[in-house]
């Protein structure tokens, strides 16, 4: 079935992402708006932009009927859900398979399965998949809890059965710990989820975030394009990722692609996702976490190594193309890093930071992409996530490619709002980051990166680039070398 | 002579002694003190911090939790409302000690960046 059009259900840089593959692949795209993201580059770049209410998600993004209606009066054949908002909805999903509408993305089957937490854990764990050591059946009562917990070994961490995102996840370092969260977390989770159950997992403080990108059409092909790390994370947020994880070993790096692999086979996984594992160094083994079975924020720094435009293959997946390339036909060259920028204040502990974008210039130069949405005079609206822009970096090694995101953050110019730039650049910098030496803590145990002692080396090169933006004229041309 | 000033920068309060003197040759580049009272006037004063009568969110939002009530004492720094910004909570603080004379704002509306949550006085 040949897709001609196309239906972006999101916003932001993603959005535009999407429609300039779209674009590129000679197919309509179709742009869906909440009132505030009126003059939003996504509207501005589809081919067809339509209004789907007010700016409360709730009443536009997320809203199935509007966005359904939208969908059969353009007659799209196809929607890309993006990441985020109804991305991950069963229902959104089983609703447009109802409509005859392909949905870019894994059947509600998929959705259902990934979304049940401890149900996922189950069925891999009996198909000899490793998982976080921890319980295999719900933990319906306090005095459950305590006897797993202490089978399992503290410290321990309650996880709510149907959840996600770090919501109602807390730590217990002991019996009487988890006493007292037992209760807040199985209300979190009703409250956020709609159920109580909960469930229990070992906890450990101090490991490896490392994810791995796998394709699977709808022939049983199934594809990795290798992994990526992304320990460096704030409040669950993740922050910078790379690829390859410094952190592994041949040996181990083979044994992750193949458990990804096998776990898309054994659930029967179609289109774009992502296996989540933990990898623990002292132990130097590995677990399964969790599903997500949508495109990442992170997929470019993937599509840097490979060359493969992931979300061209999940419109051909989609389709019902078979892939058109087998494990062995994929290559991955050098390194690539990316680094998020968000809209949101650094030096007055990260507060969000909407409003008009004053100026803009971000920066440019070989082997860079920048995945972003804004320009001058865009006013950033308060209502959803407050990601700018990605910078991602490629060099044929590490520290090549580390360096040139180093010299980008430094050119990269956003007047009007505060963004986490120079929080970007102080990890950057770092000795033990320089090393690969890291894990999810890293960024609570440096604490010194929220000093700012490196954020006037930034500004010096900030006022040369500045010259180049205000005056159009080079450097070079007021430093008197060419007339 | 010297003359105790404050200097209000957002929340933080700055304490300075001037001095008029006359050997003006010690210094390359300095204001005139009296420029530097002018520009703390009373009448400036009563737009920054402990003279502003109302309290105005640093940002723009939706005001999830309105947590001071009308007539009660607040000290500075007290949360007075929540707002939820980019997916993420944001307290709104009291610039200053003081009574809530009237609550501006309700749970549920949008607010804009440099709007008033609460009316505070003495």
């Amino acid at each position: 079935m040949e897709l001609k059009k196309i239906l972006i259900a999101n916003r932001g840089e993603i959005a535009v992402r999407i429609i300039r593959t779209l674009r590129s692949m000679g197919i309509r795209s179709v742009a869906i708006y909440s009132t505030s993201d009126k003059s939003s580059l996504h509207v501005m770049l589809a081919d067809e932009a339509y209004c789907v209410g007010p700016p409360e998600p709730l009443e536009s993004y997320l809203n199935i009927d509007k966005i359904v209606e939208v969908a059969k009066k353009c007659g799209v054949d196809a929607v890309h859900p993006g990441y985020g908002f109804l991305s991950q909805n069963p229902n959104f999903v089983k609703r447009l398979e109802e409509e005859g509408i392909v949905f870019i993305g894994p059947p509600s089957r998929v959705h259902l399965f990934s979304g049940d937490k401890l149900g996922a854990r189950i069925f891999l764990s009996r198909n000899s998949i490793p998982v976080i050591p921890g319980s295999l059946e719900p933990v319906d009562s306090l005095d459950k809890a305590l006897s797993e917990a202490e089978r399992i070994g503290y410290p321990v961490i309650l996880k709510p059965r149907f959840g996600g995102g770090g919501t109602g996840m807390l730590v217990c370092r002991n019996a009487e710990e988890l006493r007292e969260n037992y209760k807040i977390a199985s209300r979190l989770a009703r409250s956020a989820f709609g159920y109580k159950d909960l469930y229990l997992e070992k906890y450990y403080s101090s490991a490896r975030h490392i994810e791995v990108q796998i394709l699977a059409d709808k022939h049983g092909n199934v594809v990795h394009l290798f992994e990526r790390e992304c320990s460096i994370q704030r409040r669950f947020q993740k922050v910078i990722e790379e690829t390859p994880s410094p952190a592994l070993s041949d040996e181990i790096r083979e044994k992750i692609y193949t458990t990804a692999v096998r776990i898309a086979e054994l659930i029967g996984y179609v289109n774009a996702g992502t296996v989540e594992f933990l990898f623990v160094p002292e132990e130097e083994r590995f677990y399964f976490m969790e599903i997500n079975s949508r495109i990442q924020v992170e997929h470019p720094i993937t599509e840097m190594i490979t060359g493969v435009d992931i979300v061209r293959e999940q419109v051909k997946i989609a389709a019902g193309e078979r892939l058109s390339f087998s494990q062995n036909e994929i290559e991955r060259q050098g390194c690539a890093v990316e680094a998020r920028v968000y809209a949101e204040d650094p030096e007055n502990n990260f507060a969000p930071s909407p409003g008009l974008v004053e100026e803009y210039y971000p920066p440019r130069g070989p082997w860079l992409r920048v995945d972003d949405y804004v320009y001058p005079g865009y006013e950033i609206p308060p209502y959803y996530d407050s990601l700018v822009a990605k910078v991602i970096a490629w060099g044929s090694s590490r520290d090549e490619a580390v360096n040139r995101l180093k010299v980008a953050l430094e050119e990269y110019i956003i007047r009007g709002v505060k963004t986490n730039i120079p929080f970007l650049y102080s990890i950057i910098c770092d000795e033990d980051f320089r090393r690969g030496n890291y894990t999810t803590t890293f960024l609570l145990e440096k604490e010194f990166l929220r000093a700012s002692s490196d954020i006037t080396k930034i500004s010096i090169s900030r006022e040369k680039v500045e010259v180049v933006y205000k005056t159009g004229v080079s450097p070079w041309v007021l430093s008197g070398r060419i007339y | 002579m010297r003359k105790r000033l404050r200097i209000f920068l957002g929340e933080e309060i700055f304490e300075v002694e001037v001095e008029y003197f006359s050997s003006k040759s010690k210094i390359s580049k300095a204001i005139s003190p009296r420029k530097v009272l002018k520009s703390f006037s009373k009448r400036n004063l009563a737009s920054i911090g402990v003279f502003k009568k109302q309290i105005v969110s640093p940002i723009s939002g939706k005001v999830i939790l309105v947590k001071a009530r009308e007539g009660s004492f607040v000290k500075k720094g007290d949360v007075v409302a929540v707002l939820e910004s980019m997916k993420t909570k944001v307290e709104i603080h009291s610039h200053r000690d003081g009574v809530i004379k009237k609550i501006l704002v309700r749970e549920g509306d949008f607010i804009k960046s440099g709007s008033a949550v609460a009316e505070i006085g003495d």
